[in-house]
């Protein structure tokens, strides 16, 4: 194996993991309206529960500090990191969408990404702070490095499409139509009995349930997870990748993820360090990143993929013929 | 006059009862066609000897309110209104602007939650329950203005509609068991749609939709829900005129074959006097009057706060 072909292997886990992600964004962004700006937080809770569960106990050397350290293998880290989100986020979730809505939800959201952050940071004793939590043991320890690579790319890329078609199956259905309602008109959709507390809960939920299970094979496949890795403006590549994309659109989401992560993310990398100035580059793509959302919500709002109608079989007449469903039978009635 | 037949008994493949709606029974089965001027003015000749569907007709009480009041900050918009609706009614809700109408059915329907008072629904009381659970309860509400899902299409809206759905439930929907219901909603749907005159914009957004459209849209959809009572804010409101006699004659449709109890707030006076049972008069947020178009009209006090010169 090459050094190329490692390198595209890597970014293949990255974009695979980083797809569950912006799935389940979109499904709570795209499907259901709630603009999660704590979405990156859900992630960590996902990394952080699987490395305390999979290391072993704080050694004892005066600078090393967290809680946990089960020793856990594969996969019972992981199934702990994504129960823990799911439980982090039925707390949040069912609080905090309980009285806020849009733009107030947002803000309280990003608000509670950066508290958490400088908690996090701040108290070395909880995930050791700056340095986090290093050493998390990877699965299958016995492969070679470069069997490793192509099982964990073949993981991921199969979780990617098991959480692709649940999603997509859940969004197909009455389901997925009242969440949309709910997203389009919330006082609408409760005057025809639709609970819009329950429902956004568990939109919310389910990308949460994405959120966790990204973070815990992103911790096993880095090795390790600290304050960095969740900043928030981590949210905005997930925020970008969805508007780029399409939201509301589960394969718009994944199209995303590829020109965002794979192509801007990883793309600026190859540009050559300008001497002096170590942060000129990142700098100048989250510039790009910006002006790049600002440029689809003012040309093409709906994204590259737009958000598709929801498709009917049409309308059958006694025989079993198909009508003309979308073509006008009459004209000029309405008013 | 005949008594009004005792609702929900019969079932609907007997023959109609004459509602003794005179004229307007008989042109009702029509559905198409019609111009409006025509029947406004068939139904003021028609209203004086319709029958009132009331207390001593109609056996059971729908709904009971009893001193509501609900202020924004100084201003009481609705100060103590009490009265009742019967199973099979008809009511008209009449009044100036800022009467308090729509206020009171934003408290009724749980839209607004902050008012005091008593709302009973068929022997329970519902006072401050939360919008969908009145709902749930089977009183459903349009809004003043028509509020569609707007990036759905209309078929999409009305199919929100049926309550209870089978692929609203996540087991369901991972099995896939719903698929079997949701063609039978689907060919309800169409119905309903073709109903409503609907059909040929199944297919567009609900943002793409003229205000009258909006308007049937939306009845569509609550009618779709299958509610006991309908509490319709201005149906009538933007609607052109040759569809506002299709929209009346749909809602005397609902009213007498589907069995719903409706609630009207209504500015055009024409059609609350041709499909209501009975009229209530708001005024400053309290009821003023009630009865047939003919008592209000002899009301001096309803004839001075609001229908001025325009009934006489």
């Amino acid at each position: 194996m090459n050094l190329l072909t490692f390198y595209l292997v890597t970014v293949g886990i990255f974009i695979c993991l980083n797809g569950i992600q912006v799935l389940g964004f979109n499904m709570q962004f795209g499907m259901a309206g709630i603009l999660n700006f704590a979405f990156i937080v859900l992630v960590a809770v996902g990394a952080y529960a699987t490395a305390i569960a999979s290391v072993s106990p704080a050694p004892n050397d005066g600078f090393t500090y967290y809680i946990g350290g089960f020793g856990w293998q594969f996969p019972w880290n992981v199934l702990f990191g994504v129960g823990c989100t799911l439980v982090f986020a039925l707390i949040l979730g069912g609080l905090a969408l309980r009285r806020l809505r849009h733009d107030y939800l947002a803000l309280t959201l990003v608000a509670l990404g950066q508290g958490l952050q400088i908690l996090v940071l701040d108290d070395p004793r909880l995930f050791n702070g700056n340095d986090g939590i290093l050493n998390v043991p990877a699965p299958w320890a016995d492969l070679s490095l470069v069997d490793f690579q192509f099982a964990f790319l073949a993981m991921s890329f199969v979780l990617l499409v098991v959480v692709y078609l649940i999603m997509a199956r859940v969004t197909a259905s009455p389901w997925g139509r009242a969440l949309k309602a709910i997203r389009e008109d919330e006082e609408a959709a409760a005057s025809l009995g639709r609970s819009v507390w329950g429902r956004k809960l568990v939109a919310f939920l389910i990308g949460a349930g994405a959120a966790g299970l990204s973070g815990s094979l992103l911790a096993i496949y880095v090795g390790g997870w600290n304050a960095g890795a969740w900043a928030t403006g981590e949210n905005l590549i997930l925020l970008a990748a969805v508007i780029v994309g399409g939201r509301g659109r589960h394969l718009g989401a994944l199209v995303g993820t590829i020109l965002l992560f794979g192509g801007i993310v990883e793309g600026t990398r190859f540009l050559p360090a300008v001497p002096g100035q170590m942060e000129l580059i990142p700098s100048l793509r989250g510039i790009a990143i910006g002006l790049l959302v600002l440029g689809f919500l003012w040309w093409r709002p709906e994204g590259i993929l737009s958000e598709r109608k929801e498709r009917f079989s049409p309308e059958r007449d006694d025989q079993g013929n198909a009508l003309r469903g979308s073509e006008p039978s009459r004209t000029g009635a309405s008013s | 006059m005949i008594k009004a037949t005792p609702l929900g008994v019969r079932s609907r493949a007997e023959p109609e009862p004459v509602h003794d709606r005179g004229v307007m029974d008989a042109r009702l089965p029509n559905c198409g066609g019609e111009i409006g001027h025509v029947s406004e003015r068939v139904g003021r000749t028609v209203s004086q000897e319709r029958p009132q569907v009331s207390a001593d007709t109609a056996q059971h009480v729908a709904l009971k309110l009893s001193g509501i009041e609900c202020s924004f900050g100084g201003v009481q918009a609705v100060a103590g209104v009490s009265f009742d609706v019967m199973d099979g009614e008809f009511v008209g809700l009449i009044g100036p602007n800022g009467a308090g109408k729509s206020t009171l059915l934003d408290c009724v329907s749980g839209l607004n939650r902050s008012y005091r008072g008593r709302v009973v629904w068929d022997g329970r009381d519902i006072t401050r329950w939360p919008l969908h659970r009145v709902a749930q309860a089977g009183l459903v509400r349009t809004f003043q203005v028509p509020r569609l899902f707007r990036r759905m299409t209309a078929l999409s809206n009305v199919m929100v509609g049926p309550r209870n759905q089978l692929g609203e439930n996540l087991g369901a929907v991972i099995s896939g068991s719903w698929r079997r219901q949701e063609s039978e909603l689907l060919a309800e749907a169409y119905r309903t749609l073709r109903r409503f005159d609907l059909s040929y914009v199944a297919n567009n957004y609900g943002s793409d939709l003229s205000g009258g459209q909006e308007r049937l849209l939306e009845l569509c959809r609550a009618i779709m829900f299958r509610p006991r009572m309908l509490l319709l804010d201005e149906p009538f409101a933007g609607v052109s005129p040759t569809n506002r006699r299709r929209l009346a004659d749909l809602l005397t449709g609902v009213w007498r074959d589907e069995k719903v109890t409706i609630v009207m707030v209504e500015h055009r006076l024409e059609w609350i006097e041709e499909l209501c049972n009975r009229i209530l008069v708001m005024a400053n947020g309290t009821l003023i009057a009630q009865g047939s178009m003919a008592d209000v009209r002899k009301n001096r006090e309803v004839v001075d706060s609001y229908l001025g010169g325009a009934l006489e």
